[in-house]
């Protein structure tokens, strides 16, 4: 940190001055609500995230439900990612020019597509080509006999949008995630290679034993990056119709006309499922900053 | 393509070897592409392209001579998106200085909207601005479409720009001070040009991603690109023909702007006598 003011400690004044800046944005903004006489009712969306029955049980709402569809999908979608983006990632640094093309043109196309543009386009595709429905219907039996199958992955009447939506996500991070891994292997230096040709090594064997452990480092700040990315993006695959937070919660607006606080519950809760992330990613930015300089 | 090939093999003998694989590559994509068709055609897709010159080629349209819709709705994804990054930029700009001011206030309305902007996600935050804010403040729909876009991309600019001032040696700064410059002139003199080299590159990528992400303001029924694709495919049911379209426009359109932006990055950065080596 080259700042002075990294260097220089928060004085009480500091704070008061803080204080008192943001309690008069919050008058303002306060004022600002006031004055277009919107009547503001937490209760409404809050009832749809968790609400009390009759027998004084806790029940999940449709944002809840949404909710752990978000996660399902970011949860899924983050392993399945980095499977596709480790594959994508080895082809690309290949020695084989057949394997170098293939994911070349594939991580050049999907980059520069809009998702929203390439989740239209695979669930078009995904649903008739990739995705039988023999798989889906023998899925669906599963999620119907097993519970547990049913909370990890999805309730049985949702498993084609589950499905289609996972994929789409997936295949998309893949792409940027593969470019991640083939930027960590190429930041290996030529040496190590060398040293394990020198030892007998074969390539394959070299890249399990040598070069994969060292380029992990370099690979998982921005893997987890692009994980954020994963949870903020899987709010664009709610257009193809599948019953994520952001779905819900523009369903749950709609029914009962308090959009203002089911968007701002619903950003807050995306907030809160992306915020840990980022914060242990900076934390350990800096921790391996530190230790550098050292 | 930098790594250490193990075999000696001659050059003329690799070019032997390489073109078969080329042509193999292509093969692959090939089939991908044919296996992808099909996807289309298994449900008995009735093909239609010649039906697609009527939405993007120049005719008469009601008396008019015009040019298709879609090349309407490419016009305005390129205004969103070429009004919305000047703003981003000075947004991130205007914050990266701010993170790294004297004021514990600054700084904590930087970061907060900092991490407020990258930890949600865009189409939450549209939702947000397009039915809240537009409501109170009277905004238009492309107004409140330009304003989501260079704010979102404003945090992430804001990243870029503190990262590349973060890279300049503390040492820069202290002989900036010792020679008597002030704070507004060590910043413009010193700091500036040295980061440039490390802030461009990140930057020219978040135009290009500023023209992918403007697709989604299509959600507000802004008539960008998307937009007018999605109502022409409720219109035509050319559903895939139209979609392949958008997508090769797409790329075709963030390939060469984030092509023309290198070579222009390349010359600006010969231009200030600083070599590549050092940026990375």
């Amino acid at each position: 940190m080259n700042k002075p003011a990294g260097k220089r400690k928060n004085s009480v004044l500091d704070w008061v001055v803080a204080l008192l800046i943001l309690a008069a944005l919050g008058g303002l903004a306060a004022k600002i609500a006031a004055g277009f006489e919107y009547n503001w009712n937490w209760l409404v969306p809050l009832r749809f995230f968790v609400s009390i029955d009759a027998e004084g049980g806790w029940r999940a709402g449709l944002l809840m439900q949404g909710l752990l569809m978000t996660l399902r999908l970011a949860i899924w979608g983050g392993l399945l990612c980095a499977i596709l983006g480790l594959i994508i990632g080895l082809m690309r640094t290949s020695n084989l020019l057949i394997m170098r093309v293939t994911s070349l043109v594939f991580v050049e196309s999907v980059r520069n597509i809009p998702p929203l543009v390439f989740i239209f386009i695979m669930y078009f595709f995904v649903s008739n080509q990739l995705l039988p429905p023999k798989l889906i219907s023998f899925l669906a039996d599963l999620a119907e006999d097993n519970s547990w199958f049913a909370v990890l992955f999805c309730p049985p009447d949702l498993i084609e949008n589950f499905l289609s939506g996972l994929l789409c996500i997936a295949l998309y991070e893949a792409s940027y995630v593969g470019e991640i891994v083939r930027g960590g292997i190429q930041s290996i230096t030529g040496g190590q290679w060398e040293a394990s040709r020198a030892l007998g090594m074969r390539r394959w064997l070299t890249l399990r034993k040598v070069i994969l452990p060292q380029a992990l480092r370099k690979i998982v700040p921005p893997f987890t990056n692009q994980l954020i990315s994963l949870v903020k993006d899987s709010s664009i695959i709610s257009v193809i119709s599948v019953q994520e937070l952001t779905f819900t919660g523009i369903e749950v607006a709609t029914t009962t006309g308090r959009l203002f606080e089911t968007l701002l519950l619903i950003s807050i809760l995306y907030f809160f499922l992306c915020w840990p992330i980022s914060l242990v990613l900076r934390q350990t930015e800096t921790k391996r900053g530190s230790q550098s300089l050292a | 393509m930098s790594f250490p090939n193990f075999t000696f093999s001659r050059r003329f003998a690799w070019f032997r070897q390489s073109r078969w694989q080329a042509i193999g590559a292509i093969l692959i994509i090939g089939g991908l592409a044919v296996f992808l068709w099909q996807g289309g055609t298994s449900s008995e897709y009735n093909w239609q392209w010649y039906r697609l010159q009527r939405v993007l080629l120049p005719g008469w349209r009601n008396d008019v001579w015009t040019w298709g819709p879609l090349v309407g709705g490419l016009k305005l994804t390129l205004i969103l998106a070429a009004i919305s990054a000047p703003i981003a930029g000075l947004i991130g700009l205007i914050v990266a200085i701010g993170e790294s001011s004297r004021f514990l206030v600054l700084r904590m309305l930087a970061a907060g909207y900092v991490e407020l902007i990258r930890n949600t996600p865009l189409l939450v935050q549209l939702y947000l601005l397009y039915f809240m804010f537009a409501n109170f403040f009277n905004l238009e729909r492309v107004t409140s479409g330009i304003l989501a876009l260079a704010l979102f991309e404003g945090a992430f600019a804001a990243e870029i720009f503190r990262a590349g001032f973060n890279s300049i040696p503390t040492g820069q700064r202290r002989a900036a001070m010792a020679l008597g410059f002030n704070r507004l002139q060590s910043f413009r003199l010193i700091y500036l040009p040295q980061s440039l080299p490390l802030i461009m590159p990140p930057l020219a990528g978040l135009f290009v991603a500023l023209i992918k992400h403007s697709s989604i303001v299509s959600v507000v029924a802004l008539p960008e690109l998307t937009d007018i694709a999605r109502n022409l495919i409720a219109d035509t049911f050319l559903t895939f023909e139209i979609w392949l379209t958008v997508a090769a426009v797409y790329i075709f359109l963030c390939f060469s702007v984030s092509t023309s932006i290198r070579i222009w990055e390349k010359r600006l950065l010969s231009r200030l006598g600083t070599q590549q080596s050092t940026a990375r």
